[in-house]
């Protein structure tokens, strides 16, 4: 199944999650006019969803994010992990 | 800090990004000084930003019969069509560690903007920054600018509209109702703005007052682009900037 969520960030960028799922993420494309710092670390978010459970609420996706992001000490300009986490439910429901 | 300013020039879209990301290179390595300068797209182009997906952005076929180039940048940010007649651009390339620049992501717009603003103000016109990333007067923007950190630098690019043709723009851009939605504006006009809007200022006029408003205070020498840095920057435009690959990556 595929299914895409798009959202303009109240005071931030547009958003853009393009999602591949069945009961797992299969492939999830990040897409906007934000920015990130460093910009290889939205690529491993992508990757870091790969094989997890669809089912997983909007908290957990969140907490999963911000590990991402933190490990790779990487800076969201636009956009934050809660506005990821919740267009990716968005997109799967 | 001693600056390199590099005069105005005028290339394709695919060199523009060659030397830009060939400058940073340079600096970085220390065999060029933190340079700012100036340009124009010729041909006219459409960039997008590095997160954004082409196909969702740009009618790429419009583009092609209309002979604009398209290419993705380094930076992030939005999709911007630049009109040969209708603005000019700069880059700022400096090491992260330059205190006048600020290791802080969203001060730092606010640094280089503010040079903008010094510059626009010798034309008498007052503008403001709003952040993330825009330049506006009485709340349209005039200036949109997009930064990325790479080795070890800082480059911050955007451009200054000059004149604006709203009709050509959207001939090649997508722009979504989700981008406008929430501020209940019907059309483009009530967003964005341009120099001409202002006064009769010539090209010439604002290039010489934004020159003034990016050096003001500042320690710097005109220079230009060395043979190693346009040999790279060349390299960059044909292998990275024009490939395939790298524009479709998303």
């Amino acid at each position: 199944m595929e299914g895409t969520s798009t959202e303009k960030v109240i005071g931030g960028k547009l958003l853009r999650v393009k999602v591949e799922f069945d009961s797992v993420f299969k492939r999830v494309q990040i897409t906007g006019d934000f920015f990130a710092h460093p910009e290889d670390g939205i690529e491993e978010i992508e990757k870091s969803l790969f094989g997890l459970e669809t089912s997983k609420d909007e908290n957990f996706l969140t907490l999963k994010i911000k590990e991402v992001t933190e490990k790779n000490k990487l800076t969201l300009v636009g956009i934050s992990a809660e506005d990821i986490a919740r267009n990716l439910k968005k997109a799967t429901s | 800090m001693r600056w390199r300013v590099l005069p105005l020039m005028t290339t394709d879209a695919f060199t523009a990004m060659g030397i830009d990301e060939a400058i940073s290179q340079f600096v970085s390595s220390g065999k060029s000084l933190p340079t700012i300068r100036f340009w124009r797209w010729d041909p006219s182009a459409v960039s997008i930003g590095y997160f954004q997906s082409l196909l969702d952005e740009i009618n790429v076929e419009k583009c092609k019969e209309s002979g604009f180039d398209v290419v993705r940048r380094i930076t992030g940010g939005g999709a911007v069509f630049h009109d040969f007649n209708g603005e000019i651009t700069y880059s700022v390339i400096a090491p992260e560690s330059f205190d006048l620049i600020s290791r802080d992501i969203t001060k730092s717009y606010h640094v280089i903007c503010g040079w903008i603003i010094d510059g626009l103000k010798r034309l008498g016109i007052e503008t403001e920054f709003k952040p993330i990333n825009d330049i506006i007067v009485n709340g349209k923007k005039i200036s949109g600018n997009a930064q990325t950190r790479r080795y070890g630098t800082v480059l911050q690019h955007g451009t200054i509209l000059y004149d604006l043709d709203v009709k050509k723009m959207f001939s090649v851009l997508k722009v979504g109702q989700e981008k406008i939605s929430d501020k209940m504006i019907a059309s483009v006009e009530e967003r964005v703005t341009c120099l001409r809007k202002f006064g009769e200022f010539k090209m010439e006029e604002v290039y010489q007052a934004l020159v003034e408003g990016f050096t003001n205070g500042k320690d710097f020498e005109v220079g230009e682009l060395s043979q190693d840095e346009l040999q790279k920057a060349e390299e960059l435009a044909d292998q990275k900037y024009k490939s395939y690959e790298w524009n479709y990556r998303r």
